[in-house]
């Protein structure tokens, strides 16, 4: 093993729902996981530890932060509260509650350093940006690490090699500014892992060195995520060099914000909606209530196959509760009929989700996934070009071996119905696809985080795959314009899939002419289904495979020289160290290099 | 008065201090040129130090009123904290003046119990059960909210206290009491003479608790509130 940069090293898994930090102690004799028990408000004037952190945030009011109890030791005047009673106190005053942050940080239609959270905020309440957010909740973690483990050892997050995770489907821009999330919260200089990667690195971990004989050269592994609010899946091969064994993440799915908090709401409204036609209005408490037991009895009728019928019970609003107690019941029929066939429905490969529906004028809000049949946006990804060209295979690949993790999987059924699904689709293949065992559904993303601090160090394999895009710069073409039309927009390969981090790419074939003193802008571009690009290839035609992500920006400024001057660039990408992309404008004869700026406004 | 009114006041009685402290070493300044140089520290320490000082003793101040009263004293800044603290516990004598006296001097033993009847409250809505007049309704009924009681208690109250049974085996069956059994943890009934060691029928196998898991409390010293009351702003 190299030596360590720091004692500890320290994974963190950014959840939309839940964080969890984990870390290892490396003057430790065993490289055993621990999690990381936080601090947190639990009612006010109580703290107390807990494995999770509910990624939440409630902005009390000044009669709430005077009347004390809110404040943490790095919180003296109770600001924000961070945890598990922002998340109680937030749903009675929505007004005042930050949530599904990460969900934001990777919404393109709207500006993500603009002050928008709560998005329908009370009055005298102070938004946020989701990079703030974000930054809170690694602040709390920071703040929390360094008051206890920090105070006992005198070894300062800030000074431990962290690593924290992201969804594998977040664009080059989402990442940057998770990035720039943690260098707010003053963790200094942190690198990113997939949350798929991670959750395979934590099977890994769990294995040791069994692993090499539960899978072998060839196999093809999916990793299903489904967190509280996204879905994501990645594929890892398998293969063999020089009897050696490699892994390689061969491709990541599309953004979708489709997670278990969508199945729990769905049946809760399905149940109000029944209540509310037998006369009983619910209000905003009582709807509570009723999400969280429907949450326990969903979980108790998928887990045993006799019961036919759960009670659900909505207790009284006021001291009354035995009088106003509303009794009802979730029966299997609904689960069954909402849960596994409304998201996981029995589907063929060739079955494709249903598309949204462009409306003209659609409201701020975040773009949900219009179906929610998860097992048909699986068969879309393991039948798109990014999960086939890098198989080379002619139809949709199909998985030998399949790691769950997630919440949502708790109920086991869940997970065998999406076996069943995918054995369907390996009819008449030798081997059917098993199933990975062992990891923990909540705490995986975060553990495989820290075991992947230990790989960083040369302990263990490295899941090789480097960027999940291939990446693009509008170029606006030469020809004539016409009246009327807008002009024609190319698309320049800058990024190819699978460029590993720390590599950097030069694009010669392509030279502009830039003034000095101006401002350059240029569309950038993403693709998921264009595996094959290599730098330097212009794609006339992209409008059907690639999307834009967003603008890139820089004044060039060259103190030398006189504003003016047109001088002769080329463009230059790197994928840095910590997993983000860094591209600049290269002059080769005066030695000056720009870097591109993420513009994040809509 | 509340502990806003006191912060403020041994702010501002400080502020006044150390601000006559900054125009007397203005003072020195004034009589020695020679400091007036940006490379001669003495002429930073004197112009800017009490003042600063004074920020530092203002940013610090609040959360040492409120968290630990004591520690405003160690701060050193003796006059100015001995006064608030002394306020501070008049304002709370105000406050708890309608109480009975029996609730002098809660914090911290009897916050416990403060905190685990919050506890079973907030999780399984027990007062409100045990509070409410049951009489008017069908088992059915009560039954029903019994199961939200029953799974929210137990919940928080394992998660607090861990609890075990002091005699593992299955009541009922045959259990052996040894020689130099404690009779705290269990009690014999029936038919009981001589000395041990006894064999009997284990008829209820008790309740210990494995720990006590109870947040730590960052509220007020003084407190009888057990669940606040809730009213909705339309």
């Amino acid at each position: 093993m190299n030596d360590p940069k720091s004692r500890f090293v320290v994974g963190i898994d950014l959840g939309t729902t839940n964080s969890v930090l984990s870390y290892i102690d490396t003057q430790a004799e065993s490289d055993k996981i621990e999690i990381f028990p936080c601090p947190q408000i639990e009612a006010p004037g109580e703290v107390k530890e807990h494995a999770l952190l509910p990624s939440f945030i409630y902005l009390p009011t000044q009669q709430e932060r005077e009347g004390g109890g809110l404040e943490m030791p790095w919180d003296p005047f109770g600001e924000r509260v961070v945890g598990r009673w922002a998340r109680i106190r937030g749903a009675e005053v929505p007004g005042r509650l930050v949530s599904s942050a990460k969900s934001w940080l990777c919404h393109k239609g709207v500006d993500r350093l603009a002050s928008i959270l709560p998005l329908d905020a009370a009055k005298d309440c102070k938004k946020m940006s989701p990079v703030v957010a974000t930054a809170t909740y690694l602040r709390h973690f920071k703040a929390a690490w360094n008051y206890g483990i920090g105070k006992k050892t005198g070894e300062m997050l800030e000074d431990q090699d962290v690593y924290i995770t992201i969804p594998a489907s977040f664009d080059a821009v989402a990442r940057d500014l998770t990035v720039k999330a943690a260098a707010s919260a003053g963790l200094g200089e942190v690198v990113l892992l997939e949350e798929p990667q991670a959750a395979f690195y934590s099977w890994l971990h769990l294995q040791a060195d069994e692993w090499k004989k539960q899978v072998t050269p060839g196999d093809v592994i999916l990793v299903v995520d489904i967190g509280g609010g996204t879905s994501d899946f990645s594929l890892i091969q398998v293969s063999s060099k020089d009897n050696q064994l490699y892994l390689e993440r061969l491709a990541v799915g599309e953004h979708l914000l489709l997670g278990g908090d969508n199945m729990d709401l769905t049946l809760t409204w399905h149940l109000s909606e029944q209540l509310k036609a037998k006369g009983q209005k619910l209000d905003q408490h009582q709807f509570q209530a009723l999400w969280n037991n429907v949450r326990l009895a969903k979980e108790k009728l998928l887990e045993d196959p006799e019961l036919d019928s759960v009670p659900v019970i909505i207790p009284g609003r006021g001291t009354g509760l035995v009088g106003g107690t509303i009794r009802t019941e979730l029966t299997r029929d609904q689960v069954v009929e909402i849960i596994l066939q409304g998201f996981f429905p029995e589907c063929a490969i060739s079955d494709m989700p249903m598309e949204r529906q462009k409306a003209g004028l659609q409201e701020l809000g975040l773009p949900y996934a219009a179906d929610t049949a998860i097992t048909k946006h699986l068969a879309k990804f393991l039948g798109s070009e990014a999960a086939t060209a890098a198989l080379q295979e002619e139809g949709p690949v199909i998985p030998t071996a399949v790691l769950f993790n997630g919440g949502v999987f708790k109920a086991r059924v869940l997970m065998e119905r999406v076996m069943a699904v995918i054995s369907s689709w390996a009819e008449g293949r030798a081997e059917k696809p098993v199933e990975l065992l062992g990891t923990d559904l909540d705490l995986a993303v975060s553990r495989g985080a820290a075991h992947f601090g230990l790989v960083q160090l040369g302990e263990g394999i490295k899941i090789r795959g480097g960027v999940p895009k291939s990446y693009y710069i509008g170029l606006e073409s030469a020809v004539l314009a016409v009246p009327g039309m807008p002009p024609q927009i190319k698309a320049l390969c800058v990024v190819p899939k699978g460029l590993e981090e720390g590599s950097t790419v030069d694009i010669p074939e392509k030279e502009f002419g830039l003034v000095v003193g101006q401002e350059v802008e240029f569309m950038f571009l993403g693709s998921n289904e264009r595996p094959e690009d290599k730098p330097g290839d212009i794609i006339e035609q992209w409008e059907e495979t690639i999307e834009p992500v967003s603008t890139l920006r820089t004044v060039l400024e060259a103190p030398d020289i006189e504003p003016g001057t047109v001088i002769p660039v080329t463009l230059q990408a790197k994928v840095t160290e910590i997993g983000t992309l860094a591209i600049s404008l290269v002059s080769k004869d005066r030695n000056l290099k720009f870097d591109l700026e993420f513009d994040v406004r809509s | 008065m509340d502990e806003k009114t006191i912060r403020s006041r041994v702010i501002w009685t400080s502020f006044f201090f150390f601000a006559c402290l900054n125009c007397a070493t203005g003072a020195v300044i004034y009589f020695h040129r020679e400091f007036w140089n940006v490379n001669a520290w003495e002429g930073w320490v004197l112009g800017a130090g009490p003042m600063a000082v004074w920020i530092i003793f203002a940013l610090t101040i609040p959360a040492l009123v409120r968290q630990a009263p004591q520690g405003v004293e160690e701060a050193g800044e003796g006059e100015e904290a001995g006064e608030g603290e002394a306020e501070e516990a008049q304002g709370l004598e105000e406050e708890v003046a309608p109480m009975e006296k029996d609730l002098e001097g809660l914090y911290p033993k009897e916050i416990a119990v403060v905190q685990l009847l919050g506890l079973l409250q907030r999780e399984g809505r027990l007062l409100d059960f045990l509070q409410e007049d049951i009489e008017p309704y069908d088992d059915a009924q009560i039954g029903a909210a019994v199961r939200e009681v029953h799974r929210g208690c137990k919940a928080a109250l394992n998660d607090a206290l861990g609890l075990r049974p002091v005699l593992d085996a299955p009541e009922g069956s045959e259990v052996e009491i040894e020689e130099d059994f404690d009779p705290t943890k269990i009690r014999l009934i029936g038919n009981v003479h001589g000395e041990p060691p006894f064999k009997g029928i284990l008829r209820h196998s008790g309740w210990r608790f494995t720990r006590i898991n109870l947040p730590k409390w960052t509220g007020k010293e003084k407190t009888d509130v057990l669940a606040p009351a809730e009213v909705e702003i339309l």
